[in-house]
């Protein structure tokens, strides 16, 4: 899918935007509400857990990347999620530095490029020599835990922003069925 | 060290239970805390000085219905930990539980498996 059909996407009439969750510094990810928007979709177990587990780590990855998580009152992104008759849609975006688009880019280029067994081994690889520093900018982990839940390839694009700015999405599609 | 830690269950960690004088470790409900560091330091050091410890045998009942990525990395410490201590002789029983169906839990517990060869890892699915 070409990255720019996300937003079409979302805004289709067919997608109902089922939340919508500002992130700011003192975020808590409010798993509990989103547990509760998935229920009434009486999806299985698995759909639901490979869901929350990506809503918690695209929240993080915005605290983390974002260009405005020095600025305490100023909101880090947004996190979206949406639906229609057959899947889950997960967007977030938030304004990234320049010079950190080269580095997001190509650790989602190799995330895209591994199969889904590739993605279990890498993820284990990468739990062993991860340094668990809550300020490192988002090294591997959650970025591979998010490739490993989504039905396809993690969607993501960067808009030039301001100078020196950019927007950055990501959206990841789930499957109701579970596929 | 202190003989009993215990921990209640918050909405994003898990109650917790370490009890030295019975060998037994728990932890059970959900981890994504922001501060994951925070919240394993205290069971980090517990566990270090149980190890350290004369003890023969652990027990730990690990029933997380779901954690994140920084916490997939402090539990692979606490882990290793242990699979070094039973490296040693020591007898560490680890039974994952996982709802049936909830393959995601699942998939983690069988990696953690194949990761740690010297504890007795069993994977228990309830129903």
């Amino acid at each position: 899918m070409a990255v720019r059909e996300t937003f079409d996407i979302l805004t289709k009439p067919s997608v109902k935007i089922i939340l919508k969750q500002e992130v700011n510094a003192n975020t808590k990810a409010n798993l509990g509400t989103v547990k509760k928007l998935l229920y009434a979709e009486e999806l299985s177990m698995n759909v639901t857990t490979s869901i929350c587990s990506v809503f918690i780590e695209l929240i993080n990855n915005v605290r983390m990347h974002s260009a405005q998580r020095k600025r305490s009152d100023a909101p880090l992104g947004l996190l979206l999620v949406g639906k229609d008759d057959n899947c889950i849609y997960l967007q977030s975006m938030n304004i990234v530095t320049d010079d950190k688009v080269a580095d997001i880019d190509t650790k989602l280029n190799r995330m895209n490029s591994h199969i889904k067994k590739e993605l279990r081994m890498y993820y284990k690889h990468r739990r062993r020599f991860e340094n668990p520093n809550q300020d490192s900018d988002g090294a591997g982990l959650g970025l591979i835990e998010i490739a490993k839940r989504a039905k396809t390839a993690v969607n993501y694009e960067f808009r030039a922003s301001t100078e020196g700015f950019s927007l950055f999405t990501m959206l990841v599609v789930f499957d109701k069925g579970g596929a | 060290m202190e003989m009993k830690i215990e921990l209640p269950k918050t909405e994003s960690t898990p109650y917790v239970l370490l009890d030295a004088e019975k060998s037994y470790m728990t932890f059970k409900g959900e981890c994504y805390s922001e501060n994951t560091i925070d919240f394993f330091r205290n069971i980090t050091v517990w566990l270090t000085d149980f190890l350290a410890s004369g003890f023969t045998e652990l027990d730990f009942d690990c029933e997380l219905e779901y954690f994140n990525s920084s916490s997939s990395k402090l539990l692979y410490n606490v882990l290793l930990a242990m699979d070094e201590s039973a490296a040693k002789g020591k007898k560490i029983n680890i039974n994952w539980y996982v709802d049936k169906g909830n393959d995601v839990i699942i998939e983690h517990g069988e990696d953690f498996k194949d990761e740690f060869k010297n504890v007795n890892f069993t994977i228990i699915e309830k129903l």
